[in-house]
């Protein structure tokens, strides 16, 4: 498949969506409380952006804080787990219970300890975006060739230099497919913790505005809100995904 | 091949956790500037033996004495075990980087040893290629040079050239019969194919099925290495007679 065609066919779809939203709406004559159409949506970003820019700063400031922690300190972790089988048993248990805890769920507990709800909503976002690093980069340092192993201990290669050399190298396949991963969840978790947190104020990220939009039924906003996380979300998995090809390029055939 | 044995076992044995015995007690000596081959059936032992020759794998019972150190010692495993991430030079100047202390040499000590490495075995024009980008019989010869690169005394090899194509082995055979002669090597080969052993031998030691023991020692006689040999009655009968020892030690 050619490049322009991967290219174009989303966006050929995207345009068919769009105009078909557009004509159903004026078609049937829907209320904009309802269904907003395109054009409409379009007006709000535009006429609302300095608050909705505002808003989508704060979520992706979260988004990114949690997804540099949870970059941190699940490679850190990771490192952790391999250096010892007793380790990783005794906490990898709870690395899957925080995993499988819905966030949700543990979330208001979370704002209600933590004062500070920058911090509070990335610890969130943090929870939900670890474990996938964790996991993939425990794989990525255990699936190192035997062989190799067998040179470098063979030439009496200490621990720093089997793990610098030859485990680190050999993790970042599947350490870029945890983060790929990660990025998406880390958006989601800072969506959901807004939800949760619903703080007002000037430090209100995209959630709050949806939030806020439903109560007001200013459906266009609540449209645009929308727009706007998926957007990033979007852009998020596609810079990861270039970073991933552009260190990996020597790993694999890049497709 | 005066002096002491590079290489003396006595009474080697070897079992594994599980309970496998993979090696009976054996004895065996390599002198310096040998190329001695062990070659049994798969699952023998020999590459047990071998990795117990390198340390890479102790005996339950015996005693190794090696009048070699670690550091004049080379290993060249079945696959090519190269790191794909890296360049054939880099992968070559491994060993070399993994050095520490006082034996460390600067980085342009190392470049140049890296380049006569792969210059002995014919890739200088592929320093920069990833390893994916060579043909197996190709990578093979990285992993050689990346033996070689520091000058061993003592080269053990496990079955080296048993996932290529017969011409490709047989060019290898030849390329590495040089480089043993060029470079005053001792060399230990594994191998289960028994025209490689003749062809490449000075001694041939046979070795039964699990657990692996000495069936015969066979000294190889040949005038020359080379395609005359392939094909001389000489050959065909000291085949023939490891043949006879190999089945000898399946019973």
């Amino acid at each position: 498949m050619n490049a322009g065609l991967r290219l174009g066919a989303p966006v050929l779809v995207a345009l068919v969506v769009i105009a078909l939203w557009h004509g159903l709406v004026r078609a049937f004559d829907v209320p904009v409380y309802l269904v907003p159409s395109p054009l409409d949506v379009a007006h709000t970003l535009v006429q609302d952006w300095d608050l909705l820019a505002g808003s989508l700063w704060i979520t992706l400031k979260i988004t990114g804080l949690a997804l540099l922690a949870a970059t941190v300190l699940g490679v850190l972790l990771a490192f952790l787990f391999v250096q010892s089988r007793v380790i990783e048993a005794s906490l990898f248990p709870y690395a899957v219970l925080l995993q499988v805890t819905p966030i949700v769920a543990i979330a208001p507990l979370i704002i209600i300890w933590v004062k500070n709800t920058l911090a509070a909503l990335t610890l969130c976002a943090t929870i939900v975006a670890i474990f996938p690093i964790i996991s993939n980069t425990v794989l990525g340092l255990r699936s190192i060739d035997p062989g190799l192993l067998d040179f470098f201990r063979l030439k009496r290669a200490s621990r720093w230099q089997i793990l610098w050399r030859l485990r680190l190298p050999s993790a970042l396949p599947a350490f870029f497919g945890g983060l790929r991963i990660a990025c998406g969840l880390a958006l989601i978790g800072a969506v959901v913790a807004e939800f949760v947190a619903g703080t007002g104020g000037s430090q209100t990220g995209l959630a709050y505005q949806i939030l806020q939009a439903g109560y007001q039924i200013n459906i266009p906003r609540l449209f645009a809100a929308l727009l706007l996380i998926t957007i990033a979300g979007v852009i998020l998995f596609a810079a990861m995904t270039l970073l991933s090809r552009l260190v990996l390029a020597r790993w694999h055939e890049v497709n | 091949m005066n002096g002491p044995p590079v290489l003396e076992a006595q009474g080697i044995a070897r079992r594994f956790p599980n309970g496998v015995e993979a090696l009976s007690p054996l004895d065996l000596a390599v002198r310096p500037g040998e190329f001695v081959t062990l070659l049994g059936p798969s699952g023998c032992g020999k590459t047990t033996l071998l990795r117990i020759f390198a340390g890479l794998d102790a005996p339950t019972s015996g005693t190794l004495r090696r009048h070699a150190d670690v550091d004049e010692l080379s290993y060249v495993f079945q696959d090519a075990t190269l790191m794909p991430w890296a360049s054939v030079a880099t992968n070559v100047r491994l060993p070399l980087d993994l050095e520490r202390g006082d034996r460390r040499q600067g980085m342009e000590a190392r470049r140049d040893k890296v380049r006569r490495a792969l210059e002995r075995v014919g890739l200088a024009d592929f320093a920069h290629a990833l390893p994916r980008e060579l043909s197996g019989g190709m990578r093979m010869r990285v992993s050689i040079a990346r033996a070689l690169v520091t000058e061993p005394r003592l080269l053990l090899m496990d079955e080296p050239f048993g996932a290529l194509d017969d011409i490709t082995r047989q060019h290898l055979d030849d390329e590495l019969l040089g480089l043993a002669a060029t470079q005053d090597l001792t060399v230990v080969f594994v191998t289960h194919s028994i025209f490689e052993a003749v062809y490449l031998s000075d001694r041939v030691i046979v070795m039964s099925r699990r657990p692996g023991r000495i069936v015969a020692d066979i000294p190889i006689e040949a005038p020359s290495r080379d395609a005359a040999f392939r094909v001389s009655p000489g050959f065909a009968m000291q085949a023939a007679r490891l043949q006879a020892a190999l089945l000898e030690g399946q019973r």
